[in-house]
């Protein structure tokens, strides 16, 4: 296992650098100066001449990413163009609520997913699988920032029951000690603040989770059919054994491998889908983040948001492949 | 080679399973509407009248018979706007899928046959463009690049170019084994005869099956990036650029500016997932689910 670990981590090394290559190269492919590009349209001269040297862009190209890459290892991302605050700063700052909102999606989508397609396993062909599936066929079919403003305009516009946008209401203080909001409301026992940052979570963490529930209900149903089919449920059952334990403590458990890598590549994939929901939902997280620098061309703020979020992207992979041979020992060995 | 009864053949197993049948009777209506929009637009899609901004539609009674579907914040008629889309999205999806399609396709090839340095250069390369989350990677193609539909189209092709790829490698990677393929090598075929002759003809099934399930999630892209207003310029019709300006539009009342534009990618994409779901169990049986 430690060396299957260790052979994963080396693997990610050279994928980390190519990410990094990527988004270097992303400014560099974008028209014009690139000490323009990085400094800003409207800098004056001297700012433009002062970044020139900074990220020595009068010199060969690889030169330019050796510097780039060494300060980026140092936690320099450089200025943000709109604010003037280190990107890092910025990025570390706004990590918080994406992690959050997606937490909350994620685990929406596990626990409903799950349900359903153990359900529909369970009872194969009945009304509720037959449901449950042509429901996951639209869920996987839909706009995640449609299903949002629909949403919106129902539960928050309509009936006026939920929030729409932010992640508290104005009146509400919060001592902040993680960011997640959540979280930073029960350590400092402050029930109002948990229950309003619940509410705003509620759409959002909806519109969020709702493909990734689709697909967890698909794999889920599909991977219990599988396991139900096998001689040992037909031994369980032949002994007596009541029907929910065969399921729930013999099937279910058969089943998780192939669920827990869907769970684990759809967490990593809601990190993308946040980028949308947060627009929607003037979500302070880091897809609003990225998607304001793309319009306000504030290109270190892009690299750094981008770079950030692919590397999250890659370490819950990771994450997910060593979770994954833990489960399963076939895999260790391959 | 597959010859013309092995396609209808193909065709007649698709309609017997009914999913699929679905999916083709979807995706024919929105492929008649996309040929001739102008003869199913009661209106001109770029036609503004302030004056009948945010109208209502037929639910509203007989006067509003002129807009099927209201208009919107132009006071533009929505369903000539949707109608009029169906040809962007669908030719952004397809484009976008053939260039995804034949770069995958020549890297995978390349890479499951020659094996050895090139394949593992190859493979890198994808696992690094699989490092980042795809509308992610959309976007930060989109902010090299600049706004606009064409280059949406680049953008998302890239984004679905490594899956592709990996599809038609690990394809090639059987067939290179097989004794068929070292027959014709004994009889000196060249590489690029034994790829195009041999192995591209067997590829073929999976990559259609691919491309079909990926023209679904290229149109979902494109869409997010018509919305981020990253994708078509207005005021060409575009079903992601429509979604927009929602938020004015929720807050006004208009519903139906909002509502049926995502409705008509969601049937896009249901009939698209409907149909490559059908021709996968159909095609290739190993890549079921």
């Amino acid at each position: 296992m430690v060396r299957y670990v260790l052979r994963r981590l080396l693997f990610t090394i050279p994928v980390l650098f190519g990410i990094s290559l990527v988004v270097f190269l992303v400014v560099r492919l974008a028209p014009g100066d690139p000490a323009k590009v990085m400094a800003g349209e409207h800098a004056s001269p001297e700012f433009i001449e002062a970044v020139r040297v900074r990220w020595g862009l009068d010199r060969p190209l690889y030169v330019q990413y050796g510097i780039w890459l060494s300060r980026a290892l140092r936690g320099d991302l450089g200025l943000s163009i709109a604010t003037k605050a280190p990107v890092l700063q910025e990025v570390l700052g706004r990590f918080p609520a994406t992690l959050e909102l997606s937490l909350v999606a994620m685990m929406f989508a596990t626990v409903f997913g799950m349900a359903a397609g153990i359900l529909s396993a369970v009872r194969q062909y009945s009304l509720f699988d037959y449901l449950a599936m042509v429901g996951a066929l639209i869920g996987i079919s839909v706009p995640v920032f449609w299903l949002g403003l629909m949403l919106m305009l129902f539960f928050g516009l309509y009936l006026d029951l939920l929030p729409i946008s932010g992640r508290l209401d104005p009146g509400i203080t919060l001592r902040t000690i993680t960011g997640l909001y959540l979280l930073d409301a029960l350590l400092t026992r402050n029930g109002k603040a948990f229950v309003n940052a619940l509410a705003h979570l509620v759409l959002p963490g909806v519109a969020l989770g709702t493909i990734p529930m689709a697909l967890i209900a698909r794999m889920t149903r599909s991977a219990m059919l599988e396991v139900i089919r096998q001689d040992f449920i037909r031994t369980e059952r032949a002994k007596g054994l009541p029907e929910r334990l065969v399921i729930y403590r013999h099937a279910l458990r058969n089943a998780l491998i192939p669920i827990v890598t869907v769970i684990g590549m759809e967490f990593g994939l809601l990190l993308g889908g946040a980028i949308l929901t947060e627009t929607i939902f003037a979500w302070p997280g880091l897809g609003r983040y990225t998607v304001d620098a793309v319009y306000a061309r504030d290109y270190p703020a892009i690299q750094g948001a981008v770079l950030f979020i692919a590397c999250v992207f890659v370490i819950v992979n990771l994450v997910t492949d060593i979770l994954y041979a833990y489960i399963n020992p076939r895999i260790r060995y391959r | 080679m597959r010859t013309i009864e092995d396609i209808a053949e193909t065709f007649r197993l698709l309609c017997r399973n009914r999913a699929a049948l679905a999916g083709l009777v979807i995706l024919g209506v929105y492929v008649f509407v996309a040929l001739f929009p102008w003869l199913l637009a009661p209106n001109d899609p770029l036609k503004r009248d302030l004056a009948l901004r945010y109208q209502p539609g037929f639910w509203a009674g007989k006067e509003f018979a002129r807009f099927p579907l209201g208009t919107d914040y132009l006071g533009r008629c929505v369903l000539s706007r949707i109608i009029w889309g169906t040809r962007t999205s669908l030719l952004v999806g397809v484009i976008a899928v053939s260039i995804s399609t034949g770069l995958g396709m020549f890297l995978g090839l390349l890479s499951g046959y020659f094996g050895g340095w090139v394949d593992i250069a190859l493979m890198r390369v994808v696992d690094i463009l699989f490092a980042f989350p795809s509308i992610l990677l959309a976007i930060t193609i989109m902010a090299a690049l600049g706004p606009g539909l064409e280059k949406a189209m680049i953008a998302i092709g890239i984004v679905y170019t490594p899956q592709m790829a990996r599809v038609v490698r690990s394809v090639t990677l059987v067939i290179r084994e097989m004794e068929f393929i070292e027959a014709e090598r004994a009889l000196g075929a060249s590489h690029a005869r034994i790829l195009l002759h041999h192995i591209l003809p067997n590829v073929l099934a999976p990559a259609v099956v691919y491309a079909t399930l990926s023209v679904a999630g290229a149109i979902l892209d494109a869409a997010a990036l018509g919305f981020l207003g990253l994708g078509a310029m207005p005021p060409a019709p575009e079903w992601g650029a429509m979604l927009s300006g929602s938020h004015k539009a929720l807050t006004s009342g208009a519903w139906w500016a909002v509502a049926f534009p995502g409705l008509a990618i969601m049937l896009a994409v249901l009939g698209l997932n409907l149909l490559g779901d059908g021709m996968r169990d159909l095609l290739d049986p190993r890549l079921r689910m």
